[in-house]
């Protein structure tokens, strides 16, 4: 059974709506079915009760059926005498009441004796022949008082006396028409007391030609009140004792006892026979229940095609009736699962006026609000991401600068410790000497020759170590942006470049200095002594990076500047280092540099000392050959 | 004799060394760059070296540690680093690349006479 719980909301409908159907026709079948099986029975019994008086009103003229003796019982018990061949009990109609052969009872009787008999009232007896065999038969009247009402037939067999002697045969017939007359006088008074016999035969007459004649009675038994069966349908049972529930059940009072028997398909109907108030004794009648079994069966079949119609047609019912329901919902579920997949332009297109319709109309407000709620959202979310996007452009653009800060801080920093790494170096070299030479001055004995050496390169490395001071001190204002205290004047620059060549005239260098100073030199505005050490740095790097060769100094004026060169034939400058000699701390490192010493400091300086002049310095260098370089300051205007 | 090594590009730096030490019986040797330590000490062996680190050429101080270690025919000369390189991590690097001692400039005289004593007792 599959549960109805997975199910849609249509096999709900169409599944209970068949069961409703299907439950309504089998019930109104059910009631017809019982109606009609009522009315089969009612009608039957109707017959049976009619079929009763009917036997009543037959048997009417019997005194009394229950004191009856039964005779064809007798007969049969005669019947095993030896030698008998049969026996039979005929009326004073020659009609065979009982006989051994129970077939016969209800027949004429044809034997020659019996008339003769009946009319004479004599014992008859003679040869004769009885159903193909030789007997010796014996027919005695039957009499109550001097009224002859039947007779009693004794047929012997004739086997023994056909093979007995003649002297013997006499003998026997005697011996038979001795049994036979016993017989008689025995049967006929045993039957004194009855009434008539003839009665009873009627009735078995009767019994048989109800079942044979009628097609709708197929058994009929009648029992005394003492239960025995005086006439059946079945000749074996007559004369046994009924003991069925219907006989029961009428003996101990009841009106009428009917049962059904399905396998036999009868239909029994028990009822008390009564001649007057007085109960005489148990009519039971044995229906054929085949037309009815019959006839229920096409009911219950036609019941059946009913109910499957009916489910056909409660399937059809529950389609019209269901789809008008869920139809709409199930569209409008595929609207609800578009929508939810993120189609909001789904709209649901119910348009009746029901539930369902007003469902529908509730739906297309919310998707119409769902859809209007987006829109502002996406409108939301994109100026949002514009925001976003442009505050990330200038973040990007603070995290450049904070990153090209942090790389210039780092750099200020590597720089920073160059300058502690490189003044270390070059502060403790002259102190090494100065140290050295004063302690052993100190401490050793030494020559007058000696002492003046040592004095002398103390004297030297003092100087060094007062110039790296300056310039280191020089450096460190500039660094922390200092404006170096200038004292600017007018300034004839060629004076002050002479004056510092002078400075090296008392120097053994190796060089020869030249100068070329044009006349009438315009003044400059500048601070002399500041502008003086431009050109002794220069000068000294000249010195420093060549070996001998002539060092060139010019004065000359161009752009409106007074310009002085300073040129060598050095080692010169290689294109890579050009751009960075002004940098601090930068110094050309060759094998030819390797004993020049110094800070890295002069060049870098001297730019800064001739930029904050407003003016300009200039590098030209050829490997190998020799560097120039110059310098020029603006021409003083009053 | 003893012989004693003295590598640094400043002349008078040499012959400081060399005036301190010319109380003992030395046999004092001079080189002014890497290169020519290098040299000096395969051919000369001397006991000790006092080296310089900041020297113009393709080697400095560091250099010629490393590469004297290196072999095994100078490897066991006793090596003083003499050096301006005062810093931490310069005497670490100086010692694990091998040098013996290390003497920062502005050095005393009589101290590192007193342990070239030391080393050569």
């Amino acid at each position: 059974m599959v549960s109805l719980k997975d199910r849609g909301i249509r096999t709900k409908i169409i599944a209970s709506m068949v069961v409703l159907l299907v439950f309504i026709l089998l019930l109104s079948f059910w009631v017809s079915y019982m109606h009609e099986q009522k009315s089969l029975l009612t009608n039957m019994q109707d017959n049976a009760i009619i079929l009763n008086r009917a036997l009543i009103i037959g048997i009417i003229n019997q005194k009394s059926i229950a004191e009856k003796v039964n005779l064809q019982a007798l007969v049969e018990e005669l019947s095993l005498t030896e030698g008998v061949f049969g026996v039979w009990v005929i009326d004073n109609h020659s009609r065979i009441t009982s006989a051994t052969f129970r077939e016969q009872v209800g027949e004429v009787a044809s034997c020659r004796f019996i008339s003769e008999a009946l009319q004479e009232g004599y014992y008859v007896s003679g040869f004769d022949t009885k159903m193909g065999e030789e007997v010796y038969t014996a027919v005695y009247p039957l009499k109550k008082g001097n009224r002859i009402f039947g007779v009693l037939e004794v047929a012997f067999e004739l086997r023994e006396y056909l093979r007995a002697a003649p002297k013997d045969r006499k003998q026997l017939l005697s011996q038979m028409k001795k049994d036979s007359r016993i017989m008689a006088e025995s049967l006929s008074y045993s039957i004194k007391n009855m009434r008539d016999v003839n009665e009873l035969i009627h009735i078995q007459k009767l019994v048989d030609r109800l079942t044979t004649e009628s097609e709708i009675i197929s058994r009929i038994m009648i029992v005394d009140d003492n239960s025995r069966i005086i006439a059946c349908n079945d000749l074996n049972r007559v004369g046994m004792i009924a003991d069925d529930k219907g006989v029961r059940a009428i003996i101990n009072g009841a009106e009428i006892y009917t049962r059904l028997f399905p396998r036999q398909k009868i239909y029994m109907v028990d009822m008390p026979l009564k001649i007057g108030d007085e109960f005489k004794g148990v009519v039971s009648i044995g229906y054929d229940a085949t037309n009815y079994y019959t006839h229920l069966s096409e009911i219950f079949h036609f019941g059946l095609l009913i109910s499957g119609m009916g489910v056909l047609m409660g399937i059809l019912l529950s389609f019209q009736v269901a789809n008008p329901i869920i139809t709409p919902i199930q569209r409008l579920t595929e609207v609800t699962k578009k929508l939810a997949a993120g189609d909001l332009s789904q709209r649901a297109t119910v348009s009746s006026k029901d539930e369902v319709g007003a469902l529908a109309r509730a739906f297309n407000r919310m998707a119409a609000d769902l859809s209007r709620s987006k829109e502002e959202i996406d409108q939301y979310s994109k100026t949002l991401e514009e925001k976003v996007r442009q505050r990330t452009r200038e973040l990007e653009i603070s995290n450049q600068e904070l990153r090209s800060i942090q790389n210039e801080l780092m750099e200020a920093n590597i720089v920073k410790s160059e300058l502690l790494s490189i003044a270390s170096h070059e502060l403790r070299t002259p102190l090494t000497t100065l140290l050295g030479y004063s302690e052993l001055l100190l401490t050793r004995p030494l020559t007058e020759s000696q002492k003046k050496e040592f004095l002398g390169f103390i004297n030297e490395e003092s100087i060094r170590l007062s110039k790296i001071v300056d310039d280191l001190l020089d450096i460190s204002r500039i660094e922390s942006q200092q404006v170096v205290g200038f004292v600017k004047k007018p300034v004839q620059l060629a004076e002050v470049l002479l004056k510092n060549i002078k400075f090296y005239s008392g120097v053994e260098t190796g060089h020869r200095i030249i100068t070329n100073i044009k006349q009438d030199l315009p003044l400059v505005s500048a601070d002399g002594e500041k502008i003086g050490q431009v050109i002794k740095n220069l000068i000294d790097n000249a010195i420093k990076y060549s070996r001998g060769g002539d060092i060139m100094c010019r004065a000359s004026v161009k752009d409106e500047m007074v310009w002085i060169d300073i040129q060598d034939q050095g080692i010169g400058i290689s294109e890579q280092d050009l751009p960075r000699i002004f940098d601090k701390f930068f110094r050309v490192e060759r094998k030819e540099t390797a004993h020049i010493s110094g800070t890295g400091l002069g060049l870098s300086i001297a730019k800064y000392i001739i930029e904050s002049h407003g003016g300009e310095i200039e590098v030209e260098s050829q490997l190998g050959k020799g560097t120039t370089i110059g310098f020029g300051l603006p021409i003083f205007k009053d | 004799m003893k012989k004693i090594l003295i590598v640094d590009d400043e002349e008078k730096v040499r012959r400081l060394v060399e005036v301190t030490l010319s109380i003992g019986k030395f046999d004092i040797l001079h080189a002014s760059s890497g290169e020519e330590a290098l040299k000096i000490a395969r051919e000369s062996k001397p006991d000790i070296m006092l080296l310089d680190i900041m020297m113009p050429g393709k080697l400095d101080g560091f250099d010629v540690c490393r590469l004297l270690k290196k072999d095994p025919d100078i490897a066991n000369i006793y090596i003083i680093m003499l050096t301006a390189k005062g810093q931490k991590v310069d005497k670490e690097k100086g010692l694990a690349l091998g040098a013996d001692d290390y003497f920062v400039k502005p050095f005393s005289p009589m101290e590192l006479i007193d342990k070239i004593d030391r080393v050569l007792a």
